[in-house]
């Protein structure tokens, strides 16, 4: 039934808790940035996000987007970030996505992007500023059409009608963050975060990815049987900034270990 | 949609505006269409609004004849709309008294704004003490700087002004930094956007707050000539004192409408904030289709301009459907003309224009003696020069200016 290689199937081919993370690509550079997210396969992730880098990063805090300003300050381009896409996409064994924000998709042409990202192996496309029915259906369309799966990020507030309907247009997985607000906390996930995924066990039927607060090993226990996706970002910048590629792959694997 | 209006269709406003944002902010994003709605409906919130208008900042604001300027240019007549006269120095305080009683309605108790040259967070600074409200206003560090007596005001008013380091330190990356607090505390905090721009109804309700300008100019314009003016010019920034000013007379296909944009120091990419008369260009950033001043990747690109408040990347959806409907040409005024224009407005009639507004001055030279006497040229003042101390004084008495604050720095007292 699913496709090789795409999320579906990596979910189905597994059991448990699994782990997303996160890599801005070109961050610290290149080649670093290759290193790294090969390291993060080797070491556990299941599924990995390239952020492109982009101006002005409107969902995420002081670390993420000062990972996209240095990118960006050094020269790396959206062409770039699909060139790391194609090299890593055979290279590592887990499916790829991109995450960026709509203006890069929207000024090659959203069609145009959903085509060059499948080209280069992304298996899913995460837009946290596109609501679901704001006036592009050519994103969700291109999307379904060519297989890649367009990720929606919802969060605790969001309305139970829009819920559905997102339950509806998106594939692969849908992406609950834990908190009302952006990314970078530590403070773990809150109460409210966690009957926010029992909740939506019921009310969407794909699979859920939880993310935005998610730190450290302790974390990821807690959300353990409410979702099938750990999502962890900020924290893997933090990590290469006091230990370089081994601590982000000691890291990754002391995650992969709390998700058994 | 019951906000709709004939151009006003999906919350876009022809093919611009939208709400592209996070998910998250769509719950806060619906509940303040709601709440302006009623409120909108509300007689009793438009009388509040009145009577704070009339004897806290000072409206109607007057229709000034400039008799000097008009001779000496010997072409149309010219009147200044003086919006510098407000209680605070500027248009910004209109939209700040109105969705400082939408806060209030909403039962928030905190309100977050973006601020260029310092006067929307001014006017929010102040709304938020008469309201008894705390206030959080987010500056880029290089408008800091040069919009210091803004600051030193917001903060004696008892806000917590933040200054930006991220990305070009200007007016964009206020507004980013002002978008992610507001997400971060959407349940307590209200933000008090400052321009017709961002995510819908933003700038909607920017826009109607802003049109008592234009409501009264048409008033004041028909009792002092008896007939409607033929060129009427405004400054554009984000869009708000021009959105105000033109937007009640729309539909009066006689009358020419002007925007200004920063011309900056030259054509280059960074030296100006020219999004129209540059290389225009669609994108989706900060929550709203608009055109933006991007990289061919869709970065955004850092601007320039002598002025904090029209040193901006992107331009309100209302003003680009505007623009690309032919309702609302465009020109662009260098920094050195605008300093000229500000000396010159200073000298002829005894006014100092704010820097974002002595573009529009600038504009109104340029054009005013093309036309015959028989015209009418009004300019949108949307503010007053006294928060532009440090570009002015340094870029035409600096020796003197500098001396100055050495000896203060100095001074041992
Ligand atoms: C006096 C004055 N005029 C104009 C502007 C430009 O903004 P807008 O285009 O929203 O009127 C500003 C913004 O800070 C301002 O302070």
């Amino acid at each position: 039934m699913n496709a090789p290689g795409s999320i579906a199937g990596a979910l189905a081919a597994g059991k448990g808790l699994r782990l997303m993370t996160h890599v801005v690509a070109g961050y610290p550079d290149p080649t670093e940035s290759e290193r790294l997210v090969a390291t993060m396969a080797a070491q556990g992730a299941d599924f990995i996000e390239l952020q492109i880098p982009f101006s002005d990063p409107m969902a995420d805090g002081p670390t993420i987007m000062m990972a996209n300003q240095a990118a960006l300050d050094a020269g790396v381009s959206v062409q770039d970030a699909f060139d790391l896409m194609g090299r890593l996409s055979p290279a590592v064994k887990v499916p790829l996505l991109f995450m960026t924000y709509l203006n890069v998709p929207w000024r090659m042409g959203v069609g145009r992007f959903v085509e060059r990202a499948r080209e280069r192996g992304a298996k899913g496309i995460i837009l946290p500023d596109l609501p679901f029915d704001e006036d592009l259906p050519e994103y969700v369309e291109r999307c379904h059409a060519l297989g890649v799966d367009p990720i929606f990020v919802v969060s605790p507030d969001t309305p139970t009608d829009r819920l559905a309907r997102i339950g509806k247009l998106g594939r692969g997985f849908i992406y609950a963050t834990l908190k009302i607000g952006i990314t970078g906390g530590v403070a773990g996930p809150s109460e409210k975060g966690l009957s926010f995924l029992k909740a939506l066990r019921q009310l969407v039927p794909l699979p859920i990815a939880a993310g935005f607060g998610i730190s450290g090993p302790e974390a990821i226990r807690q959300v353990r049987g409410l979702c099938d996706i750990a999502v962890v970002g900020s924290q893997l910048i933090r990590e290469h900034q006091r230990g370089g590629v081994a601590a982000v792959g000691a890291f990754v694997r002391s995650l992969k270990e709390a998700c058994a | 949609m019951s906000l709709d209006e004939s151009h006003l269709k999906n919350r876009h406003f022809g093919a611009y505006g939208g709400r592209y944002v996070p998910e998250m902010l769509i719950p806060a994003l619906d509940e303040l269409e709601r709440v302006y709605e009623d409120a909108r409906r509300d007689p009793a919130f438009w009388a509040e609004l009145k009577d704070l208008q009339e004897n806290f900042t000072g409206r109607p604001t007057p229709l000034y004849f400039a008799e000097n300027l008009t001779r000496e240019l010997g072409g149309a007549k010219i009147y200044l709309k003086m919006e510098g006269l407000l209680h605070t120095g500027a248009h910004k305080i209109n939209n700040c008294l109105g969705q400082i009683l939408l806060t209030k309605r909403m039962g928030k108790k905190r309100i977050v704004a973006e601020t260029g040259a310092g006067q929307h967070g001014l006017a929010s600074a102040t709304v938020a003490a008469r309201f008894g409200m705390a206030c959080t206003v987010f500056m880029g560090e290089v408008d800091v700087r040069r919009q210091y007596p803004n600051v030193f005001a917001m903060r004696s008013l008892g806000a917590e002004v933040v200054e930006v380091k991220e990305g070009t330190k200007t007016l964009k990356d206020a507004v980013n930094a002002a978008l992610k607090f507001w997400i971060e505390n959407l349940g307590s905090t209200h933000y008090l956007l400052g321009s017709a721009l961002g995510p819908f109804p933003f700038p909607l309700i920017v826009r109607d707050f802003q049109s008592i300008i234009g409501r009264e100019t048409r008033e004041q314009i028909l009792g002092r000539e008896g007939r409607l003016p033929d060129v009427m010019v405004a400054c554009v920034g984000g869009g708000s004192n021009s959105m105000g000013f033109f937007h009640a007379l729309l539909g009066e296909k006689s009358i020419r409408m002007v925007g200004v944009e920063a011309g900056g120091r030259g054509d280059g990419p960074g030296e100006h904030a020219a999004r129209f008369t540059g290389k225009p260009s669609v994108g989706i950033v900060q929550g709203y289709k608009s055109f933006f001043l991007q990289d061919d990747e869709g970065q955004l690109l850092p601007t320039h301009s002598i002025s904090a408040g029209l040193d901006y990347a992107g331009v309100g959806p209302e003003v680009a459907h505007l623009q690309e409907s032919g309702r609302i040409e465009f020109h662009r005024a260098s920094d050195d003309e605008t300093l000229g224009a500000w000396k010159r407005l200073a000298r002829s009639e005894g006014i100092f224009p704010a820097m974002e507004s002595s573009h529009a001055v600038a504009f109104a030279l340029r054009e005013a003696p093309r036309l015959g006497r028989d015209k009418i040229l009004i300019v949108n003042l949307s503010g007053r020069g006294d928060k532009d101390l440090f570009i002015t004084a340094r870029a035409t008495d600096r020796e003197r200016w500098l001396a100055f604050l050495k000896s203060e720095v100095e001074d041992p007292r």
